[in-house]
């Protein structure tokens, strides 16, 4: 997780955007979204009270194949559940987040997608953050292995990953929620307890913002823990756009 | 080229596992599959509805396996099979709106699909539909399309799905392929889906005229002499697999009620046949009275079975 | 909603509508009122359909039934269905792209290591490399069955379906079930003894060979792999398809049974034996169990609007302040009913290994009220539960044939011979009669029809031909003499023209007997006899 960057609203013509790069991992993301839009072609499947969110994940080679509609299933079960579908102007609408996998390892048949995912859902909540939709919660997530003498191993290249003796990964929301775990691999209930100990502190980390709001700004061990990892690349492009009327003050 | 939405096997491709007894000893004519029934006699059957709660009618059928099958599964000796026995699964989705883009219909539109599973025949079948299934669910439509009473039904839709999970071999295994070859176990499975998908109407509540049933007969020269004199006989619900040659082979969909024939299917040479002293018929007439005699058969068990569904349904209530 | 949920399920009275009705209109409410009934009623807290929270439906499995396959299971899981059936087919080495340059690193690999502990890594790491990289497993979910209304079966794979079938392959890949060492047809070169040849497939006996005559033997090489098409139909699906996949591939796998196969130099091909007594069972690593959950909330909906969600320990602290009134229920083994009313899900998959639990897969999304005391208390039950469906495979009979139906009525409806003797008999007095009044209408006549593809595939006329049957197809429309407008039947057949045989009928409805008002079907087959000479000589006889 170390020098993650991220920039947000790259593409002009989507609603919102982010891409987003994982040096460790190489992983190289692209997410759009675009929300709230009509989506006529499934006018019988949309719910009246809340909009429907709709994820589509490109690999960089082929096209999306059984792998990825899975991942499409855990994102969009992640997201519709953080997004606010019931908000003005949302229901009976969707929301479509397109995730295309630009850089880094393919992943191949029957391949777990673990190692892809915590990069998958940064980009989605960016993407959706730069779209302006509404969340109820900000989130992030880590991939968190156990090598085969039972230790926990974080920052995982994809050869540690493959040799691993089991893979977590898990998602916290801001307020430290349980918002998602996939774990597959061979291990038993203590060792997940400890690896959800140790995913909870690097996703919350000390970067959770104070009672009055402020962030500890400028510690150099802020930038690798995710949660401070979105916030500032949220707070960077803030800074960007809005720096007329900061140096106007 | 790749189906991306299922899982694939090797790119390479993968060939199907050849016996070496087949290739030392051509066949062992003592191992094959004899029919032990009367000409007359039908396999029976095992047909039940209601099994798929999901659905609005469903219903399950079986035929009985034949003798050598029962044998060779009660005693494995050979991983070969030496035949097997029709299983199938169909349901009835409906009456239900027509999708938006349909065009308006005073009648109900019924839509089949019949669809093999993988590994329901000796040759390991694909996932998508071929034109022999596609063939058999038009067959299956024109069966039933005469017998549902299309009127009471404007602007909806009745879906018919039936699922083979073991279909009938269309010869004896250790055969090749003859002149008269064709898919005479096609005409099996029709017979299965036809009178499968009547009870699965009957048990969705689906007004018809009568309960139609599939039968099969077949012109059969069963004699290894080969002398050309030996005129083919006629059989009732004939296992491909246990006869050496079948010559022609006739499918209806039968209306016992108004003696009335919804759909026949007839193929191969049905001019020559032998028949009891004084009987004037001709091989084909034979051949669509004998497979009508078959669905009679079947309608009896087709008429329990629907029985049987509508006293689960009044006790329910 | 306090009033509906005490009024709902004990007093109908109070309500005009039934409670079928009520679970149609309100779910949410009908499922939570069946959960937290009124404390004064004393009723425990059932689902709708009867079962406690963490109680799973009756599991039933039959393994075998299938003819056509190596090895093949149905399971039951209440309503939901699936069938599974294994058919194993050979890839040989050949055919692999990338086979001698992937071989030769093995090879190496394989001679240098000594000690057992990395021998068995690499192992597993070789295991892993056929198996996954191979493709030697192919599973593949199959929801167009008609299961449930929502799937349309000529449709491509749903993408629920789609996703199952990524679930299996990436369970059976994590779990390592299949060894690849079943799957792996070994060949060793003839500078053996006789007896050690044939011998060679097995792998114990290989190696221990090897290792004796380390010298003088070429190593054995691998040939070929059996590829395993695991195909699941969901004949019926209500809720937990998953489960329900996973279990029929778990049994099939369990009851699939490989032929003895080895090359054969001669034919340069894999031969296989076909007797059953040769042929081995697959060994499987373990016995994961799959058990699904789902998290019903009390109102999912009621949060959505604070502003503020509570921190995950302060949530905690008002849950057990209001613990009078619970808020969510954790349902095992959801129906298609309870599917429908939650959002978060709990997928556990356990393992027994020397007594231990062992975890192979534990999934959680859609929400954020499960933490760790849920996940463990699940994976307790998700242990238990694996028992008794364990033993339920194991116990079961092989060669059960009459599989989807659960009840033992099997072939009890049978024709008596008598009853069918009268039967044909009356029948072959009605074609008497009819036979001496028959006769052809002369106002028959024919449309030529437009061609339809679909008809006339199944008269395959390319292999007539080729069976030396010259073709003639005449696809026609006959009309009812009485009614114009209404076709009797569509015609599409095949003759051949200088036997004059008929080779190819396909017709639509007609009646059988002049007694009707329709068609005398016997008398209409000879008109199309007659037409058909008609055309084949050129339409002017």
């Amino acid at each position: 997780m170390v020098g993650l960057t991220a920039s947000l609203s790259n593409l002009s013509r989507s609603d919102g955007s982010a891409s987003y790069k994982c040096p460790a991992t190489g992983y190289d993301l692209l997410g759009a979204v675009n929300a709230p839009i009509e989506l006529p072609a499934r006018r019988d499947a949309l719910k009246p009270e809340e909009a429907t969110v709709e994820v589509f994940v490109k690999p960089g080679n082929t096209t999306a194949g059984v792998g990825e509609r899975y991942v499409e299933g855990i994102l969009r079960s992640v997201l519709s559940k953080i997004v606010l579908g019931r908000e003005r102007g949302f229901p009976r609408r969707g929301v479509v987040i397109t995730l295309a996998i630009v850089g880094g390892e393919t992943v191949d048949r029957g391949d777990s997608y673990l190692t892809i995912l915590p990069a998958l859902l940064h980009t989605s909540l960016l993407a959706l953050l730069s779209a302006a939709v509404p969340l109820s919660m900000t989130f992030s997530a880590t991939l968190v292995g156990v090598n085969k003498s039972g230790a926990i191993i974080t920052d995982l290249s994809a050869v540690e990953a493959k040799a691993a003796a089991s893979l977590h990964v898990l998602a916290f929301s801001s307020k430290n929620h349980l918002l998602l775990n996939q774990s597959e691999g061979r291990f038993d209930f203590d060792i997940w307890e400890q690896v959800r100990d140790r995913a909870l502190s690097i996703c919350q980390g000390m970067t959770t913002p104070g009672p009055d709001g402020d962030i500890a700004m400028g510690d150099e061990a802020d930038s690798s823990r995710p949660e401070g990892f979105v916030r500032e690349t949220v707070e960077d492009r803030l800074y960007k756009d809005y720096s007329w009327k900061i140096d106007s003050i | 080229m790749n189906d991306r939405r299922r899982v694939n096997g090797p790119p390479g491709g993968t060939r199907p596992p050849v016996y070496a007894s087949l290739l030392q000893s051509g066949t062992g004519a003592d191992t094959r599959a004899q029919r032990q029934r009367q000409p007359t006699d039908l396999r029976k059957i095992f047909l039940k509805t209601g099994l798929i709660p999901s659905a609005s009618g469903s219903s399950y059928l079986e035929f009985e396996p034949s003798a050598s099958l029962a044998a060779a599964r009660s005693n494995p000796k050979s991983l070969i099979p030496p035949s097997s026995a029709l299983k199938l699964a169909c349901t009835v989705h409906g009456p239900k709106p027509l999708p938006r883009s349909a065009p308006f219909s005073p009648n109900l539109v019924l839509t089949t699909h019949v669809k093999y599973a993988p590994f329901a025949a000796r040759k390991r079948k694909g996932h998508v539909r071929d034109s022999s299934e596609r063939d058999l669910g038009v067959h299956l439509e024109t069966a039933l399309r005469g017998a549902i009473i299309a009127e009471r039904w404007p602007k909806s839709g009745l879906d018919i799905t039936v699922t083979i999970l073991e279909a009938e071999d269309d010869r004896w295994w250790g055969d090749v392929p003859d002149s008269h070859d064709a898919s005479w176990g096609m005409m099996n499975v029709l017979a299965g889906c036809i009178s499968a998908a009547s009870a699965a109407i009957a048990d969705a509540h689906i007004d018809c005229l009568d309960l139609v049933s599939g039968g099969v007969a077949a012109l059969v020269s069963d004699d290894s002499t080969d002398s050309p004199s030996a005129l083919p006989k006629l059989m009732l619900d004939t296992d491909p697999a246990e006869h050496r040659s079948i010559v022609s082979a006739c499918v209806v969909a039968y209306m016992p009620a108004r003696d009335e024939i919804t759909e026949l299917w007839l193929k191969g040479d049905s001019s020559k046949v032998s028949t009891a002293d004084g009987d004037q018929r001709s091989g084909h007439e034979a051949l669509i009275d004998g497979a009508v005699d078959a669905a009679r058969g079947a309608h009896t068990v087709l008429a329990e079975a629907v029985r049987e569904s509508l006293q689960k349904t009044l006790g329910q209530s | 909603m306090a009033s509906t949920s005490t009024a709902a399920p004990a007093a109908p009275n109070s309500l005009s509508l039934p409670p079928s009705q009520f679970a149609r209109l309100q779910p949410h409410a009908y499922l939570l009122a069946h959960l937290s009934p009124p404390s004064s009623s004393n009723q425990p807290s059932i689902r709708a359909n009867g079962r406690a929270p963490s109680q799973f439906r009756v599991t039933s499995a039959n393994a075998g039934s299938l003819t056509h396959t190596n090895g093949s299971a149905v399971i039951r899981l209440g309503d939901t269905t699936a069938v599974c059936g294994v058919r194993a087919e050979i890839l040989h080495t050949d055919d692999i792209a990338s086979w001698s340059v992937s071989q030769s690193t093995n090879a190496n690999k394989r001679r240098r290591i000594g000690e057992s502990e990395k021998e068995t890594e690499t192992k597993d790491e070789e295991d892993r490399a056929h198996i996954e990289d191979l493709n030697l497993l192919v599973p593949n979910i199959s929801l167009s069955t008609g299961c449930a209304p929502g799937f349309i079966p000529s449709a491509p794979p749903s993408a629920l379906a789609q996703s199952l079938s990524h679930q299996i392959l990436s369970l059976l890949h994590t779990s390592r079930l299949v060894q690849a060492e079943d799957l792996r047809i070994w060949y060793q070169p003839p500078n053996l003894g006789p007896e050690e040849v044939q011998q060679h497939n097995d792998e114990e006996q290989m190696d221990l060979d090897a290792g004796a005559n380390e010298e003088e033997t070429k190593p054995a090489e691998i040939k070929a792999f059996w590829v395993l098409y695991i195909d699941v139909m969901l004949i019926s699906l209500a809720g937990n398809p998953f489960d329900a996949a996973w279990a029929s591939v778990l049994a099939a796998l369990r009851d699939t049974k490989l032929p003895k196969a080895w090359w054969d130099v001669d034919n340069e091909s894999i031969l296989c034996s076909d007797d059953v007594k040769e042929s081995q069972k697959l060994s499987l690593r373990g016995l994961p169990i799959s058990s699904s959950f789902c998290v019903f909330e009390a109102d999912a909906a009621a949060g959505w609007r604070a502003v503020v969600i509570p921190d995950a320990e302060e949530q905690k602290v008002q849950d057990s302040k209001h613990s009078s009134q619970q808020q969510k229920w954790i349902l095992a083994d959801p129906d298609g009913y309870e599917e429908g009313l939650v959002q978060e899900r709990v997928y556990v998959v356990v393992d027994k290994e020397e007594g231990k639990t062992v975890i192979v897969k534990m999934e959680k999304l859609g929400g954020w009220t499960v933490d760790s005391e849920d996940l463990r208390h699940l994976v307790d039950i998700s242990a238990q539960s694996g028992t008794p469906s364990e033993s339920h495979i194991d116990h079961e009979p092989h060669y059960y044939q009459h599989h989807l139906a659960n009840d033992g009525t099997r072939l009890k409806k049978t024709f008596s011979a008598d009853l069918f003797e009268k039967m044909t008999s009356r029948y072959s007095r009605a074609i008497k009669t009819r036979r001496r009044g028959s006769q052809v209408p002369a106002e028959l006549y024919y449309t030529p029809r437009a061609h339809q593809g679909e008809m006339v595939s199944n008269n395959n006329p390319a292999s007539l031909t080729r069976h030396g049957w010259s073709v003639l197809q005449f696809p026609t429309t006959l009309m009812r003499p009485d009614h114009p407008q209404s076709p009797v039947g569509c015609f599409d057949w095949c003759r051949s023209a200088p036997t004059a045989l008929i080779h190819h009928i396909s017709l639509g409805r007609f009646l059988r007997t002049a007694a009707h008002r329709g068609l005398p079907g016997k008398a209409l087959l000879v008109e199309l006899c007659r037409a058909f000479d008609w055309l084949a000589m050129g339409g002017n006889g």
